[in-house]
């Protein structure tokens, strides 16, 4: 009994750690069961301040997510320092002027067929080059 | 729409469908299958969810064009949702709840996302940074950089633009990596592996809209011309001890309707991202 006390008074400091949006090697090295939450999102903004404001936008939805769910560690990546290691993600999130880079990414489409989950916000949602077996593996199909 | 849950349905207005035949709404636009859906008056969709039966879930939301939008509380938790879902976390009765940001923190956030005051986000702790420089308080003008980087493997040269892109010409003069024996490397000769800028070009010899190099009337022949928020990034040639070079606010960025402008910024050195 005290060692499984133990156990989860570690398992709590575990989680209670600070999991700040940046820290990839903490999510890497994060217990566990946590669920692995990656960004991806466009710095900048076009249209004017306030538009397209797609890292801001993620940075505070992954946030929210790890203030929400002790159990979650949210990862934000800007799009020129692109995740190549997702094999430990539980969810990929777009928030990008364009999808097609991602529509060609053979490391987020391994994770999809692995059973990771994915959102698109914005533009994020489309990629003109992309054939039909992107659209199922990003879930975005309809046929 | 096998598996599709729509999340947000609406039928798109009618000035959606004045578009003659052929035309695009915009660069974006112009999928016909979506265009004759929407000249019939369909429903479209434009948040949905997908459970895969594969495994996995899926959740796509054409909306967020404005941040500002985060502070309508329907549509923030929208998001919020959506992610949490598809990461297969347990939604709450009513939703993820969160505080509605005000304006003040929506700018504060896209501030500091844009890296203002310090690096642009992602990079690991910069090695140098010059002291602000500003064109309403113009002096000096050219900052002398030199910086041990011994053992690095590569090179950001880094602009912050001071939380807005406003006439931010930033000029890396004479640009030198300098090796142990002495003899410098002449970093415009090198191709960069990438590079990003808030407007313009980042450009060999050239100021970030084409012009000359020019700091208080000199010509510099040697540099590169970009623009803040910038980053131009180099993997690094063998036994490099030092860098070299100057920043200056380019002649360009000074003056704005007879009036020193608004242009801000600092130099960062980095020698590595945030991984």
């Amino acid at each position: 009994m005290k060692s499984l006390l133990a156990l989860a008074f570690l398992t709590a400091a575990a989680f209670a750690q600070p999991r700040d949006i940046f820290d990839y090697t903490g999510q890497n090295n994060a217990a566990a069961g946590t669920k692995r939450l990656v960004f991806i999102a466009a710095k900048g903004t076009h249209g004017g301040g306030g538009q397209h404001e797609f890292f801001a936008g993620a940075s505070y939805l992954a946030r929210r997510i790890n203030e929400t769910y002790p159990q979650a560690f949210s990862v934000v990546y800007p799009e020129n320092n692109w995740p190549k290691d997702l094999t430990k993600a539980d969810a990929i999130i777009l928030l990008l002027n364009h999808g097609g880079k991602a529509a060609d990414d053979v490391n987020i489409k391994a994770a999809c067929d692995r059973g990771a989950g994915f959102a698109a916000i914005h533009y994020g949602v489309e990629a003109f080059s992309a054939k039909d077996e992107w659209y199922d593996h990003m879930r975005l199909v309809w046929r | 729409m096998k598996g599709v849950t729509p999340v947000l349905s609406a039928i798109a207005p009618l000035n959606m469908v004045k578009f003659k035949e052929g035309d695009k709404p915009s660069a974006h636009g112009g999928n016909p299958d979506a265009f004759a859906d929407v000249k019939a008056g369909k429903t479209q969709h434009f948040a949905w969810a997908f459970d895969w039966t594969k495994g996995g879930c899926g959740f796509g939301f054409t909306g967020f064009h404005f941040f500002a939008n985060m502070t309508n509380d329907s549509f923030r938790t929208t998001m919020l949702n959506g992610v949490a879902w598809v990461s297969g976390l347990e939604i709450p009765a009513g939703g993820i709840a969160s505080k509605t940001p005000a304006q003040a923190e929506l700018d504060a956030m896209m501030t500091v996302a844009r890296g203002a005051g310090a690096m642009p986000v992602g990079h690991a702790k910069p090695v140098l940074e010059t002291p602000l420089m500003m064109a309403k308080n113009p002096k000096p003008r050219l900052i002398d950089i030199d910086v041990a980087i011994k053992n690095a493997k590569e090179l950001y040269l880094v602009a912050s633009d001071q939380g807005r892109i406003s006439c931010d010409w930033a000029s890396w003069i004479e640009p030198r990596l300098i090796l142990a024996d002495g003899k410098g490397i002449d970093v415009t000769t090198l191709k960069w592996k990438g590079e990003e800028r808030g407007y313009g070009r980042t450009q060999i010899g050239k100021n970030n809209a084409g012009g000359p190099i020019q700091v208080e009337d000199q010509v510099y022949a040697n540099g590169i011309g970009t623009h803040a928020s910038s980053t131009i990034a180099y993997d690094f040639p063998a036994g490099v001890e030092r860098f070299t070079a100057k920043g200056a606010i380019d002649d360009g960025g000074m003056v704005r309707a007879g009036k020193l402008s608004d242009a801000a910024m600092r130099f960062h050195i980095s020698t590595a991202l945030l991984r």
